[in-house]
């Protein structure tokens, strides 16, 4: 990926200010509120898995880079990022090297064999988490309870896949007092970042919009519960969807280029999300959505590609070259 | 005719904020150096022929390059004086070409061949007006000699658009002119419909120059020839396929000419050139130059005379702040990069700007493309960029055409959007010269 600037006419000579590493540091402080109620709720030792997730990720993008005698790349924050969602997806219970090893698997393996910055076609940090709950499904089995040592398998979507509204109140789910994952309990705090992402147009409101809005239909369309409007309520605010719909989804390597391929993508994501939570066999499933649909993204990119100007949308049809590179074709045909 | 056409808008291009320093620095002009050096390369087609010789006395509008064909235009001399060199010169483009060296003799004495048209517009045959321009050695900004675009249009054209869009930072030359003289702009469309027998012409003025735009209805106001249309001034309003969008409502595709939508397309300040040619029968020797960049003391419109060293630019605008990181002639967007200020200002000449670290850059980082879709939303062919630079980089130019590269402007919108710091448009014009240069291999 990495070129030198062509010998021949360079222009345009001027630039936009915003670059990879701005946009890095504006996701960086959009997770800031959400970092810091997640070391409020559930102590020290959030902070010291966040620690390890994120020092795992810059040293092993650093080693790789420096090995492989690439330009280092470490700088530009992106692996800080990998590593802070890798660590807000984990519960807190898990000991110390599960996010140091979801952390080097999520930049070694998912970022840098494909060629580092742009070039992985599955955002890696959603991959280190699902890499390590089928590699250590026994270790992020459990979820802690803020403010107490109390440990608990039944968070609100366990009792949501068995058709019943959780005990946990709304209000607990909205502000963060619920049963979960470091960065996912306080639904609020995702949503104040994911505005100041959208205001500051790093990310596009297509994508969270999609994912949540499909959520929400189609929960009205399963739940056979009488509570309704409630039970849709605690879907949307219980385990990772908003972290991931504003996070995760929205990584720009990741999804489409276009807003109505984004919408695609999203509704999409949202969709799998919901059968996957119905009808999988772990009562979350929205990173395996958001993996599902990190395959489409090239087909997705294919036919939202628009006529050219003056041409007719077949031309642009006919020639629309998957942006992503052939193999992912063919991930997608299997 | 107070008539606003509503102007269609074209997808994508940038909005950029109007540098007010640079719209509001008035024209003023430069004293002609000691010595110009004029090129005999100065529009498209082939260089003119030297008819000067070392030693020979030449008066200010005299012919010192004679045009190779009739498609090629005549090279004058801006000041009255003495031939002091004929040799060959390397342009900023890379083009070898000979130039002439004229010591100014500061008397400016008018060549007794100018000649003022004696005849009124309505009685003129097209055939006089267009070879009335020609020998006036009027070129557009883009180098396309005006009396050619004349008479290629002749009969095919039904529009006559003038291009007051001025869209590009940095440079506003263009736009002084027009704003200080409109009645030139105006005037010289009537002598362009004239010349292509057309009931029909458009000003294309951008949204936010409403000082302009004021004038121009006022002065057109009762005007059954001309119409004064607002068009949404966003970078690249001006370029052809988005002006005739614009205006007519018509997308130009690929390999498409303005003449095949019954468009013809002239600067303002060509407009106003042709005017004066006709009015004065003074040659065309003096460009409208935005000297800028934060490297310049003082930003600066200047009328130049053809052949005056960029350095003498550069120290009529106080000289320089800081040593300039770049040098370019031409806007920041589309201009080319130049080593030092050892070239000379000619006929297409827009801008000269000296750019500090700051503001321009130098591709610190290696590129990155992060496939966040920033270049496929503004580039106003709706083409996907970053697919063609990826194809370039792997050099599959056949696919990389088959994707539309031909179709780009090379307006430059994509990579200067781009948060990777791709440089995406040089890529694309990589695949285009390829495809240029296996056309030539054919044609040989």
């Amino acid at each position: 990926m990495n070129v030198t600037a062509p010998s021949i006419k360079r222009a345009p000579y001027i630039k936009h200010p915003d670059n990879v590493r701005n946009i890095m540091a504006d996701v960086i402080i959009a997770l800031l509120p959400v970092v810091l109620w997640g070391v409020y709720a559930f102590g020290a030792r959030a902070l010291s898995i966040i620690a390890v997730s994120v020092l795992a990720s810059v040293l092993t993008e650093t080693i790789i880079t420096f090995v492989t005698k690439k330009y280092i790349t470490v700088l530009d924050l992106s692996a800080v990022v990998t590593g802070l969602l890798l660590a807000l997806a984990l519960p807190v219970t898990v000991p110390l090297y599960i996010p140091a090893v979801g952390a080097v698997f999520a930049v070694g393996v998912v970022k840098c064999t494909f060629g580092g910055l742009g070039g992985n076609f599955v955002n890696p940090a959603l991959a280190g988490y699902v890499f390590l709950k089928l590699a250590f499904p026994e270790k992020l089995a459990l979820s802690a309870v803020p403010f107490t040592d109390a440990v608990t398998g039944a968070t609100p979507l366990v009792s949501l896949k068995e058709g019943l509204l959780p005990e946990t109140s709304l209000y607990d789910m909205l502000v963060g007092n619920s049963a979960g994952s470091i960065g996912e309990i306080s639904t609020v705090l995702i949503l104040i970042g994911g505005i100041y992402l959208l205001v500051r147009g790093i990310i596009g409101w297509q994508i969270p919009i999609a994912v949540i809005g499909s959520v929400a239909a189609l929960t009205v369309f399963f739940s056979q519960n009488a509570s309704g409007m409630m039970f849709v309520l605690a879907e949307l605010t219980s385990g990772g969807l908003f972290l991931v719909a504003f996070f995760m989804a929205t990584d720009p390597v990741t999804s489409p280029m276009r807003p109505f391929g984004k919408l695609i993508y999203g509704a999409l994501i949202g969709a799998v999300t919901v059968l996957l939570r119905y009808y999988g066999s772990a009562p979350e499933g929205v990173a395996y959505a958001v993996l599902l649909a990190n395959l489409f993204v090239g087909v997705i990119d294919k036919i939202t590609t628009p006529a050219r100007f003056g041409g007719s949308r077949r031309d642009a049809h006919a020639a629309a070259d998957v942006s992503k590179d052939t193999s992912e074709e063919t991930e997608v045909s299997e | 005719m107070e008539v606003f056409i509503m102007a269609y808008v074209f997808r994508g291009g940038i909005y950029f904020s109007d540098n007010k320093k640079t719209q509001n620095a008035k024209t003023e002009r430069i004293d002609p150096p000691k010595r110009l050096r004029i090129p005999m390369l100065q529009s498209k087609g082939k260089p003119a022929i030297p008819t000067a010789e070392v030693g020979m006395h030449v008066l200010r509008g005299d012919i010192i390059g004679a045009p190779a064909n009739d498609d090629a235009i005549a090279v004058h001399t801006p000041v009255s004086g003495t031939v002091t060199a004929v040799d060959e010169t390397i342009l900023p483009d890379g083009r070898r070409t000979l130039f002439v060296e004229i010591a100014n003799d500061m008397q400016y004495t008018l060549s007794t061949a100018v000649e003022k048209c004696e005849k009124k517009l309505a009685d003129c045959e097209p055939d006089e007006i267009i070879s009335a321009v020609r020998n006036s050695g009027v070129c557009e900004p883009d180098g396309t000699p005006s009396h050619l675009l004349l008479r290629d249009s002749t009969e095919r054209a039904e529009y006559c658009i003038v291009n007051c869009v001025f869209d590009e930072p940095y440079v506003a030359g263009g736009y002084r002119i027009a704003l200080e003289n409109p009645v030139a702009v105006v005037n010289g469309l009537k002598i362009i419909l004239k010349a292509l027998k057309l009931r029909r012409g458009v000003i294309a003025v951008g949204e936010n120059k409403t000082e302009l735009i004021k004038k121009l209805v006022a002065l057109t106001r009762k005007d059954k020839l001309v119409t004064v249309t607002p068009v949404r001034a966003k970078y690249p309003a001006g370029a052809p396929r988005e002006l005739i969008y614009a205006v007519m409502g018509r997308e130009l595709g690929e390999g498409k000419t303005p003449l095949d939508a019954g468009a013809v397309i002239f600067s303002a300040s060509s407009a106003a050139n042709i005017f004066s040619a006709f009015a004065s029968g003074v040659p065309y020797t003096a460009v409208a130059v935005t000297v800028g960049g934060s490297a310049v003391k003082e930003t600066k419109n200047v009328m130049v005379p053809i052949g005056t060293p960029f350095s003498d630019l550069v120290a009529f605008a106080g000289g320089v702040t800081s040593e300039p990181v770049r040098i370019i002639e031409g806007g920041p967007m589309t201009g080319i990069e130049m080593e030092n200020l050892e070239g000379v200002v000619t006929k297409t000449t827009s801008a000269l700007l000296l750019f500090t670290e700051k503001e321009t850059d130098r591709y610190p980082e290696p590129a990155a493309c992060i496939r966040c879709g920033r270049c496929v939303s503004v580039c106003p062919m709706r083409l996907v960029p970053s697919t063609l630079y990826k194809l370039s980089v792997e050099e599959k130019y056949e696919k990389a055409i088959k994707n539309g590269a031909l179709l780009c402007e090379e307006c430059g919108s994509c990579a200067y959007v781009c948060p990777g710091k791709v440089p995406i448009t040089e890529y694309i014009r990589r695949i285009k010269l390829d495809a240029a240069e296996s056309a030539s291999e054919v044609k040989e």
